[in-house]
């Protein structure tokens, strides 16, 4: 496969080289990346596929350390000032080369056999001699140079002194790439510009822009449709238990982990899609600790973290975010207006009167989440998802998510198919008798959730062109 | 079914629509256990497959034991379904010839032997052209819902029955998949359609033969009448309804023999042979053909959707699939590995702890953030002489030739670094070049630890590294001790560290 694309990933020690090739590859283990100095010692590759074609193949290179010092040597032996390529091969000949310039050397020997480098930068860093020094010698391998601005979602990076001393330099086509905060669009004008430049791979670079605009409207609108289905799953759940006050603490307990459990699966699965591995969050920050959410689902802080009132549905029995059937038939439990309130709640949701009723007379009631807690799922779960959609796979950060602004999920009804997932149990597979998993009607209820799931979604904020 | 001809490209369609069939099959397994088969062959031969994500989802289905099971299962769903749909169609053909037979039979006054001709058309044709015209009527309103009742109803029925008679897991699941697919958008109205149509197409083709035969065996009169409508009503429809079987030589009754058959005009009136041509081509035009053509096409929409429709790919039980059978990259290991070691520097003896303290400091700035700013370069202090700040190959040489023109020289260098900068070899180059060029001792004070704050820095991970480096540059002292109290405002923390040498950490 000598025909395919090159590319060598060329900086200064320590600007993220590694992660925009890990965001790049969609490759959470690819090398190891540190906030040191030289982490990556070595040269090493990976290619891109689409639909299991190679389309291109990327370098990590070590970071350029000592520019200025290869500089001063080839002006030590100063002959041939002006001829780059020779100046070069002298260089890379040389006893340094394979001494106190190893790692330089390196990074020029696969410039060289590449057929284009992106020149990472740190954007906060301001612009220094020494980057201008390495623009100098990476000159000499005759290779086009895009210069990829990467942290430049940081707040006090300086891109406008970077174009300007860039374009200085001759080089225009310069690409803003955050490797942790990750952009489609960036990505996508990335290989736009490899395209515009490398005629011969016009075809190839199509393709993949092609994919990754696919792979990320495809992985949207999975993603809502993993969270909505979870959201029908969890709210037809319901757990019929015996009217003693102990089975009912059991039983609530049950329903807990069910509840919990679901929402992990639910975690996990969006992760996954993503291509993130739970130990990617081994950090410290809230809420996603080591793949799980910090805030437990049952706690009245979670509730109001995200701005929910806790009164809706109120708890019976110490138990937060379950509504309990209670008839107003002769009370057992003594609860008193907190019992009151959930029935009220459940009746709210038009839960089959009938079918409560000849629960009851069996002597038998049914436990169910509470809106609050389906609107928590909802609103923690979709924030999860958009997340991770935003994020590089260089980030080595854990996940914070802040309270959300938009009103969606918090205030007024839930959405019609939730509504309709409340009478229907059998859509639930945590209930024992599923039956109705696959019917049509969980279906189109699926379909719609997921829809509303996307459309309340925020439109993400427009990617200033260059 | 079992023909050798499945695998050859000409049912390539069919055959796709048989995998998604697997694949649904196994997905619904897959939901109902909770969790994907482990098979590794299985998720080989889905990596390994050339295309998108829906060929390679499709190849790891088919390569499952369990999707093998449904594909064996689906062969004798399929010819059970075959069985079904013959038996439906002659149920709905022996309708078709009872309800012939009791019109045509239905003695109309006295006698058995004649026949009110509305009457029997309306008995034959009125219910299904009403049936047409409402499919006619959702298919237009309800683009999405169509199909038509009777479809629905006997695929309902059909696929509950095929449940109940198939109790193994693999059958049960490829009844579910077909269910499912067949239910699924424009599949579901075209095949609801033609089933629909089909019905009615075989009830039409009872109807008629019955007719042909009780008509061939048996010896009518044909008579019509009204009691509310007028007799020009009646002509002019029957002309209308007899114009498209005369126009292709069916004989139809015309006037003169119409009047003739009014009820209570003749008696025995002959033309026997229009009214019964005109009885079997309305049959046959209006009862039979459309709806023949209207399954067929019906049919044949729902195969070419069947051919396009695809997995629902993003669908949760697919959806968990496609980071394992899509491999977005391929790693291509490390093409030059790195150095066994670093070349070991040449330890260098500690210099004089206690400097003159009547001879000023040398300041050195290197590679500041807001280098023109900087406090070094507003330090007019009589100890301290700014000596400017290092940023390219220029600099530096100007920096070290000022140095040198020193005189006295320095009692100590002060290189003042940020904690913002990571310490690279270049910066290490600089600070043992320097230290080789002057007899004073040099010292490294990191500052600016609110800048490298601000950019979420570990600021201890970052001093490490400016430690390691002034220990292999062999710098005499390094300020401050703690990376957190690296914010300085003015010189006085190097006149501090100036008096105090004791405080030097080794």
């Amino acid at each position: 496969m000598s025909s395919l694309l090159q590319v060598a990933v060329v900086g200064h020690t320590n600007t993220g080289k590694t992660s925009l090739l890990r965001t790049l590859s969609r490759d959470t283990d690819f090398g190891e990346v540190c906030d040191a100095p030289a982490t990556t010692r070595h040269v090493e590759g990976t290619e891109l596929l689409v639909d299991g074609e190679p389309i291109m193949a990327l370098y990590d290179t070590p970071g350029l350390e000592d520019a200025s010092g290869i500089l001063d040597w080839l002006e030590a032996g100063q002959q041939d000032r002006h001829a780059g390529a020779e100046a070069l091969e002298r260089f890379l000949q040389s006893p340094e080369a394979n001494g106190r310039f190893e790692q330089e050397a390196k990074v020029l020997r696969q410039l060289r056999s590449s057929d284009v480098g992106l020149y990472v930068i740190d954007a906060r860093e301001p612009v220094l001699g020494k980057y201008r020094d390495e623009l100098t010698v990476l000159g000499l391998c005759a290779r086009p140079l895009i210069p990829v601005l990467n942290f430049v979602a940081s707040q006090d990076n300086r891109e406008p002194d970077w174009r300007d001393t860039l374009a200085k330099l001759g080089l225009h086509a310069v690409i803003t790439f955050d490797s942790v905060v990750y952009d489609l669009q960036g990505e996508l004008r990335l290989h736009e510009k490899l395209r515009s430049l490398l005629d011969p791979y016009r075809e190839p670079l199509s393709r993949l822009m092609e994919a990754r605009a696919r792979e990320a409207q495809w992985l949207e609108r999975a993603a809502a449709e993993i969270v909505a289905d979870m959201l029908l799953d969890i709210a037809s759940c319901t757990l019929l238990v015996p009217l003693d006050p102990k089975a009912m603490e059991a039983g609530m307990e049950e329903l807990q982990r069910i509840v919990r459990q679901r929402e992990q699966d639910c975690v996990d699965a969006l992760l996954s899609l993503y291509r993130f591995r739970s130990s990617d969050y081994v950090a410290t920050q809230l809420p996603l600790e080591d793949g799980q959410w910090g805030l437990d689902l049952f706690n009245t802080e979670a509730m109001r973290h995200y701005g929910l009132r806790t009164s809706e549905g109120a708890a019976v029995g110490g138990a937060i975010g379950l509504a309990v059937d209670v008839m107003a038939l002769g009370t057992t439990l003594g609860a008193g207006t907190a019992a009151g309130a959930t029935a009220g709640a459940l009746m709210g949701n038009g839960i089959g009167l009938g079918r409560r009723l000849s629960q009851r007379m069996r002597g038998q009631r049914e436990l169910r989440v509470n809106h609050a807690t389906l609107r928590l799922l909802a609103l923690r779960q979709r924030q999860l998802a958009r997340a991770l959609s935003r994020r590089g796979h260089g980030a080595e950060k854990a996940l914070e998510l802040n309270t959300p602004t938009d009103n969606a999920w918090r205030r007024g009804k839930l959405p019609p198919p939730v509504r309709k997932a409340r009478i229907h149990p059998g859509w639930s597979r945590l209930n024992e008798q599923a039956d109705d998993v696959e019917s049509k009607s969980r279906g189109q209820a699926l379909a719609a959730l997921t829809e509303q799931l996307l459309d309340d979604a925020p439109p993400l904020p427009p990617t200033p062109l260059p | 079914m079992k023909n050798p001809t499945q695998t050859q490209p000409v049912a390539a369609p069919q055959s796709l629509f048989t995998q998604r069939l697997i694949a649904e099959a196994v997905r619904i397994h897959e939901d109902r256990e909770g969790r994907v088969i482990e098979d590794s062959t299985a998720w080989k031969a889905g990596r390994e497959t050339a295309g998108d994500l829906e060929a390679r989802v499709l190849a790891r289905a088919a390569a499952t034991r369990l999707g093998g099971q449904v594909k064996d299962a689906l062969q004798g769903v399929r010819r059970l379904g075959t069985w079904m749909g013959i038996l439906a169609l002659l149920l709905a053909g022996l309708v078709g010839m009872g309800a012939a037979s009791a019109s045509l039979g239905a003695p109309l006054m006295d006698d058995g032997s004649r026949v009110n001709i509305f009457w029997t058309l309306g008995s034959l044709l009125g219910v299904q052209t009403l049936m047409l015209l409402l499919w006619l009527l959702i298919m237009l309103l309800l683009p999405r819902a169509g199909g038509g009742l009777l479809g629905h109803g006997v695929l309902g029925v059909g696929g509950g029955l095929a449940r109940w008679l198939s109790r193994a897991q693999a059958h049960e699941l490829a009844v579910r998949a077909l269910i499912n697919l067949l239910g699924r958008g424009g599949l579901a109205r075209w095949s609801a359609g033609s089933v629909t149509h089909l019905l009615w197409a075989a009830f039409g083709a009872g109807a008629l033969l019955m007719c042909i035969w009780s008509l061939s065996v048996r010896q009518y009169d044909f008579a019509w009448g009204t009691t509310l409508l007028s007799e020009t009503h009646f002509i002019t429809l029957i002309h209308t309804l007899g114009a498209l079987p005369s126009w292709l030589g069916i004989p139809v009754p015309d006037e003169a023999l119409i009047h003739a058959s009014r009820l209570g005009v003749s008696e025995g009136a002959d033309g026997r042979i229009a009214w019964s041509g005109f009885l079997l081509g309305s049959l046959l035009f209006y009862g039979l053909l459309p709806r023949l053509l209207l399954g067929l096409l019906c049919l044949g929409l729902a195969r070419r959707s069947a051919a396009r429709s695809r997995a629902d790919l993003t669908a949760p039980g697919y959806a968990r699939l496609a980071p394992r059978l899509q491999p977005d990259h391929h790693r291509l290991g490390v093409i030059d590995p790195p150095p066994a070691s670093l070349a070991p520097q040449p330890a260098s003896q500690a210099r004089r702890n206690t400097p003159d303290a009547t001879v000023p400091m040398a300041l050195i700035g290197f590679e500041l953030e807001h280098a023109r700013n900087h406090w070094i370069q507003k330090t007019h202090h009589a100890r301290c002489t700014p000596l400017g700040q290092v940023d390219d190959r220029q600099t530096r040489r100007d920096i070290l030739a000022a140095l040198a023109a020193q005189n006295p020289a320095p009692s100590v260098v002060v290189v003042v670094c940020s904690l913002a900068r990571t310490p690279d070899r270049s910066a290490e180059g600089f600070l043992a070049d320097l230290r080789s060029r002057t007899t004073a001792p040099v010292w490294l004070l990191l500052d600016e630890a609110s800048v490298a704050r601000g950019r979420e820095i570990d600021l201890d991970a970052r001093y490490r590294a400016w430690q390691d480096l002034s220990e292999r540059a062999c710098l005499d002292r390094l300020l401050p001790d703690d990376p957190a109290r690296a914010d300085h405002q003015d010189a006085q923390v190097l006149l501090d560290a100036f008096d105090h040498p004791e405080d030097h950490a080794s």
